[in-house]
């Protein structure tokens, strides 16, 4: 047996752990550098810096209130409707009040440059579900000129990053978490983190779903973590579609997409028929949010009046060559890539799974149920409700990673660095070095492809109990199976054991998402039942979800507290 | 802000480059196709000398030398400057060696016209 | 659906490729080499290594070596590289890790020379920047921002094959950016580094091998040869 014993352990200590390095992690990692640079900070990233998670494929851009005739109430509002109110108010808040500073210190400290006016003043563009044009963009490729300036940022300090590095769990103590262990995906050796402070900013789990816009490599690790580490979940059912993601038939590139704006700017969709479907459904038609032209495309899909391959057009060649080849270069090349015309044609999509609402239950300083965790951007819930505007992503991994990067610099003010079990990382390590001894089992790929099957069908843009209830079945077999498989070889590099661990977690989080949409029994913004199509003002409640020591979950409800807003009462 | 050394040098090869392309062609004209007597067939040693006699055309060719000099030698270091796996220490020994072959061939060019 | 033959360097552990795997894939019509490499790890060799992210052109880390060209696996379709055979490498210019993947770190200890973060005294301003978008640096370096460091420029240029020192197009590209940018006020420290005789733009000979080989489109030479004459009066970098 070549890998009976656990893999060699290699031991790291430091104030502040911060997993994943999108935006979120770089902007924690950016506040409690700025605040105290003596902190030692360690960034565990998954991929490459810079290079890997979704704010660096953030198309549209950023909503931030800067113009006089705009202000910080509508933004409230448009984030709050758009949520169809079930956001957390005060989370909802703070994002549309600390976003304008952020964009500030983006440009002032991290030094990127968005597009401009004329008169030098920050340019902003229309997007989808907003009252205002407020969306900062730079191009249609904004989260490269965040990403590579955020990396830039850090390359001049002496924040130890760990590249290629994935966090497999958290150590916990009492109810606390200490650190946590990690895997360098290249070198195939362990190591412990010992941390006064560890922040969760992985990112969600999209890519549980067959058809999926998020980078590839993501797949909801910090969430899945903090299930296993016992943290409470919020609003888990809300998962959003984009309306318009690429049909490339079997190609990795499905599910990628063509930006917001372009709708923002007056593109059309049509169905199979050539009918511009939108008209039945929204009067905003194609401007309507995300969660409405999704379920509109979907339904029109699965009433059998949708494209070849199974999705609708898009169509902006009326905008005219000039215009898009302006506006929109990178959409028009990316189409181009996969032999799409995007300037002359229409050119074929589907509803895409993108983003996660709910999450791990934050405070309003991104603290989660357990002591000595935090969790900001799509690793943390509430903040959306049950439906994201376009433009509020980044600016939520951007906003409430900065806050976490602050509150976690309080929080290890004076502290000690934790005990951590080293019965635990013995048990940890055993557990997931496993499928490196076995002989044999079955291989990861399949399972993956079976969850995305699973999820999309039975758990996907328009839902219903019964199939919820036979998908939570599903997935839970699926996990008994993943955690039977084998992937026998070296630790380093070995793909299809980084494969399985990904299934793992992904069955984690896509549980918690069917068993909290089986218990809404109404349909509102992206969650939407078949079996209760509207909906219903008594569901003006957050569902959270709690780990028990079984390893299931405790479900109960709170109402939202609107605290600045109520609902008109028709809702 | 003052201006770097080596952006000189870079516009040093660039100006010798294109004086090269006239004073070679001026060259290879006179050698070989303009003169009268070399087309008649009767090229002499008086012939030549009558002509590096002229100061103007000593001028010229002084400066073709220098030139060609200049530009061959400044090249050559750039080539070699192209492959780091010569360390800096040995690319200054040849720099050093790279002057010094300009200075003898100056010398030994100029020097020459004075024996006339 | 076309078959295709894919043959893949392979390698064990550090240093270059050791052996070729060969690989029959058959392909959709606008598959890419990118759903090549995902094919053959899904279906014959869950082995094989290779870095991607993001898929779409944008997170840069599947660049390598296709058909003698580097190119990112992802925005290369099979049928449009007009033979059967796909022939795949790591990146030149780099030490290889595994299979296609590369260690970036000469790549980006290049990057660091030339000081890629902002330095600029109005680092704590609470206002933003007055920069036109008439202005010479809202005009001329959007595209040039777009650099996803790839490394493909890197592995594409003749001299950085022979010299470990040159910076390379990438982060010459870089230098001149923050050069460029009105906020920024390292200029002398940067302009220090790209004027080294060894390492800085005086290496580039303008083979334009980076230029044709960004997957961003960027005109790299041009920012090289722009620096270059900049540098007899540095002092017009900054004019808007």
């Amino acid at each position: 047996m070549p890998h009976s014993s656990p893999l060699p352990i290699d031991t790291l200590d430091a104030d502040i752990l911060i997993i994943g390095a999108g935006g979120a992690g770089l902007l924690a990692a950016l506040h409690v550098h700025e605040t105290d640079p003596k902190l030692k900070i360690v960034v565990a990233v998954k991929g490459l810096l810079g290079q890997s998670g979704c704010t660096r494929m953030v198309q549209g851009g950023y909503n931030a209130v800067l113009n006089p005739s705009d202000s910080l109430e509508r933004h409230f509002t448009d984030t709050i409707k758009g949520g169809a109110y079930i956001n957390n108010q005060e989370l909802a808040w703070m994002l549309v009040a600390e976003s304008p500073k952020r964009i500030v210190e983006l440009e002032n400290k991290a030094g990127c440059i968005f597009d401009r006016n004329p008169d030098g003043t920050i340019h902003q563009k229309a997007f989808a579900g907003q009252s205002f044009d407020r969306t900062v963009h730079k191009g249609d490729l904004t989260g490269i000129e965040i990403m590579s300036n955020l990396r830039d940022y850090m390359l001049e300090t002496d924040i130890r990053i760990l590249q290629e590095c994935r966090g497999l769990d958290l150590l916990t103590n009492d109810g606390k978490v200490g650190g946590a262990l990690l895997l360098n995906i290249r070198t195939g050796r362990l190591s412990t983190v010992r941390a006064k402070a560890t922040l969760l900013a992985t990112g969600g789990g999209a890519t549980m779903y067959r058809i999926s816009s998020p980078s590839l490599e993501k797949s909801g690790d910090g969430m899945a973590m903090a299930r296993r580490a016992g943290a409470g979940f919020v609003d888990m059912e809300m998962l959003q579609f984009h309306p318009t993601g690429l049909l490339v038939g079997t190609s990795v590139a499905t599910g990628g997409l063509l930006e917001e704006g372009l709708r923002g700017a007056g593109a059309h969709l049509y169905n199979g028929l050539g009918e511009r479907f939108m008209e039945r459904y929204d009067p905003k038609l194609e401007r309507a949010t995300r969660d409405v032209v999704a379920r509109s495309s979907y339904l029109e899909i699965v009433a059998g009046r949708g494209s070849p391959n199974g999705g609708v057009y898009i169509d902006g060649s009326h905008l005219g060559e000039e215009f898009l080849l302006r506006n929109f270069p990178g959409m028009v090349e990316r189409c181009a890539d996969y032999g799409f015309d995007l300037v002359h044609d229409r050119v074929e999509v589907s509803p895409s799974a993108h983003f996660q609402m709910g999450g791990i239950t934050i405070d309003l300083a991104c603290r989660s149920s357990l002591d000595g965790l935090f969790a900001a951007g799509e690793d943390a819930g509430g903040v959306h409700g049950a439906n994201r505007l376009g433009g509020n992503g980044v600016a939520d991994s951007i906003v409430f990673g900065g806050v976490a990067g602050d509150s976690m610099t309080d929080y290890v003010m004076g502290r000690e660095l934790p005990t951590i079990s080293a019965a635990q990382i013995t048990a940890l390590s055993q557990h997931w070095t496993r499928p490196l001894a076995a002989a044999r089992g079955e291989r990861p790929f399949g399972l993956r492809e079976e969850l995305e099957d699973v999820m999309w069908d039975r758990v996907g843009v328009v839902r219903n109990g019964a199939d919820l209830e036979s998908a939570l079945d599903t997935l839970a077999a699926l996990r008994e199976r993943a955690q039977q498989a084998a992937t026998a070889g070296p630790a380093a590099s070995n793909p299809a054991w980084n494969a399985l661990m990904d299934v793992l977690n992904l069955c984690d989080i896509g549980q918690m998402v069917a068993q909290s949409a089986l218990v809404r029994t109404e349909s509102r913004g992206a969650h939407y039942r078949l079996d209760y199509a509207s909906p219903d003002p008594s569901w003006l409640k957050n569902i959270f979800l709690t780990p028990n020591d079984d390893g299931d979950l405790d479900v109960h409800f709170e109402p939202v507290k609107f605290t600045r807003l109520a609902p008109p009462s028709s809702i | 802000m003052p201006a770097y050394r080596n952006v000189l040098w870079w516009y040093v090869q660039r100006i010798t480059g294109a004086l090269l392309v006239v004073l070679l062609t001026l060259h290879f004209w006179v050698e070989h196709f303009m003169s009268k007597t070399l087309m008649r067939g009767d090229l002499t040693y008086a012939v030549i000398l009558s002509r590096i006699s002229n100061p103007v055309w000593q001028a010229i060719d002084i400066g073709f030398l220098l030139v060609a000099l200049v530009h061959g030698l400044n090249g050559l270091r750039n080539i070699v400057l192209d492959y780091s796996r010569v360390g800096p220490r040995v690319a200054q020994a040849i720099t050093v060696a790279l002057v010094a072959v300009g200075l003898v061939w100056s010398w030994w060019g100029i020097e020459a016209f004075s024996k006339l | 659906m076309k078959p295709y033959q894919v043959k893949i360097a392979r390698s064990a552990g550090n240093g270059a490729p050791t052996e070729v795997g060969t690989f029959e894939v058959v392909l959709e019509e606008r598959m890419t080499v990118l759903d090549a490499l995902f094919n053959i790890q899904r279906t014959q060799d869950d082995s094989l290594s290779f870095r991607c992210a993001c898929r779409v052109g944008m997170c840069g880390t599947c660049a390598m070596y296709i058909n003698s060209v580097p190119r990112l696996a992802c925005k290369t379709q099979v049928s449009r590289l007009n033979s059967s055979t796909v022939t795949i490498g790591p990146l030149p210019n780099l030490p290889v890790i595994k299979d296609l993947v590369v260690s970036l770190e000469p790549f980006f200890e290049q990057w660091k020379k030339i000081k890629p973060a902002l330095h600029s005294p109005t680092r704590d301003s609470k206002e933003l920047a007055c920069i036109p978008a008439t202005s010479r640096y809202a005009r001329e370096t959007p595209q040039k921002r777009d650099c996803i460091t790839c490394g493909i420029c890197y592995g594409a240029c003749g001299i950085k094959s022979s010299s470990a020192e040159y910076l390379g197009p990438a982060a010459i590209n870089k230098a001149f950016l923050r050069l460029m940018d009105p906020r920024d006020t390292a200029t002398e420290e940067r302009l220090e580094v790209i004027n080294n005789e060894r390492a800085g733009v005086w290496r580039c000979h303008a083979q334009f091998n980076c230029t044709a080989a960004c997957p961003k489109n960027i005109d790299l030479t041009d920012t090289i040869m722009r620096l270059k004459r900049a540098m007899l009066f540095p002092s017009g970098l900054k004019k808007a």
